[in-house]
């Protein structure tokens, strides 16, 4: 039976949903969507309804592209759709993997918050050392004059950022890993990638760039206190006895 | 044949590029649908059965959004899967780019 050729794009419109609703294709709805939306521009932009239509494959040509039941249009299905076996494979291995990693992951966890918290630490005790009624305020090294402790709480208070910021780093890229496990095994489970996991939020880029930025600078700080006040030691000792002055 | 053959390449590579474009900036439906058929000289009827299909096996997502002083529109997102994917065709099409045109330039 042959079909006339649609002169509007209502027409084309009916046509399609009707070819579309023949060939058994699922979201006709969503699908028509996008032509409606695609004639709109094409009038905004001053196609004629014959001119959009003209560069549109023919109706029966497009809702065969459509048609996942046919050979060509299958490429993407094969990939993304793990086999039985193939998923009772990798769930098990994920499995495996969690039972002989999880206690490890845990430990390093433990020991990463460790050293946070000396960071932190260090963090606070660095301004504690300008305060001559604190604790801190009563060691060698606070009674030095200003331009001394300066130098000294300097390095504590960047030694402590960066400490912390690696910690911190280093916790996010366990984290991330995990994360993209369990995106693998809901892939498994449900035969579909979300990006958009709510109960497991990811990092964003811009907040892993500026973790490493803070943690870089306060490193590159830490170690040049660091070299400038063992210089001043060594040439100064007895003026500036830095290694001493952690004697309390 | 020419014809079918020329056709056929177009077909395997005009994914790539979806992936691609969506990858550098999520894009609006007919923008993208408009960009890639002027720049492969395809019809801008074959891309959206190809958006459709790249977002069935979860390598792209869509999202609606309100611009002003108009209906909802379509843009589209690449998820963590298509960039993987997009990563190995590419990898692909580089080792067979190079492999075809040293085969063509072989006397």
């Amino acid at each position: 039976m042959l079909v006339k050729q649609p002169r509007t794009t209502q027409e084309y419109i009916i046509q399609l949903t009707s070819a579309l609703k023949k060939r058994g294709i699922k979201d006709v709805d969503d699908i028509l969507a996008d032509y409606q939306d695609y004639f709109t521009q094409s009038k905004a932009k001053g196609y004629s309804d014959a001119e959009a239509i003209r560069r549109l494959p023919s109706v029966q040509e497009l809702a065969a592209s459509y048609d996942d039941s046919s050979e060509a249009n299958q490429v993407y299905r094969s990939k993304a759709q793990p086999s039985s076996s193939q998923r009772l494979t990798i769930f098990g291995a994920t499995l495996a993997s969690d039972i002989l990693l999880l206690p490890v992951l845990f430990i390093t966890v433990l020991l990463l918050a460790c050293f946070g918290i000396v960071g932190v630490l260090l963090i606070v005790t660095g301004p504690l050392l300008f305060i001559p009624d604190s604790m801190l305020g009563q060691m060698d090294v606070a009674r030095l004059p200003f331009l001394q402790v300066l130098p000294t709480a300097l390095l504590f208070i960047s030694a402590g950022i960066a400490i912390v910021g690696i910690c911190t780093a280093v916790c996010e890229r366990i984290y991330s890993a995990y994360r993209a496990s369990i995106v693998v095994r809901r892939w498994l489970l449900t035969g579909r990638h979300d990006d958009h996991l709510k109960l497991v939020p990811r990092v964003s880029k811009q907040l892993r760039t500026s973790l490493y930025r803070v943690t870089l600078i306060a490193g590159t700080v830490a170690v040049i206190v660091l070299l400038i006040l063992a210089v001043l030691s060594w040439f100064t000792e007895g003026t500036v006895n830095f290694p001493s002055t952690w004697n309390v | 044949m020419n014809h079918d053959l020329s056709i056929q390449m177009k077909k395997g590579l005009l994914d790539l590029c979806a992936l691609s474009l969506i990858a550098k900036k999520e894009r609006y439906g007919y923008e993208l649908a408009e960009l890639l058929a002027n720049k492969t000289d395809s019809s801008i009827g074959t891309i959206y059965p190809i958006l459709r299909k790249m977002k069935e096996a979860g390598l792209v997502t869509t999202k609606l959004s309100e611009d002003s002083g108009g209906p909802p529109r379509k843009y589209y997102f690449i998820t963590d899967a298509g960039r993987t994917v997009l990563q190995e065709v590419t990898s692909t099409w580089i080792d067979l780019s190079s492999t075809v045109n040293a085969i063509l330039e072989e006397e």
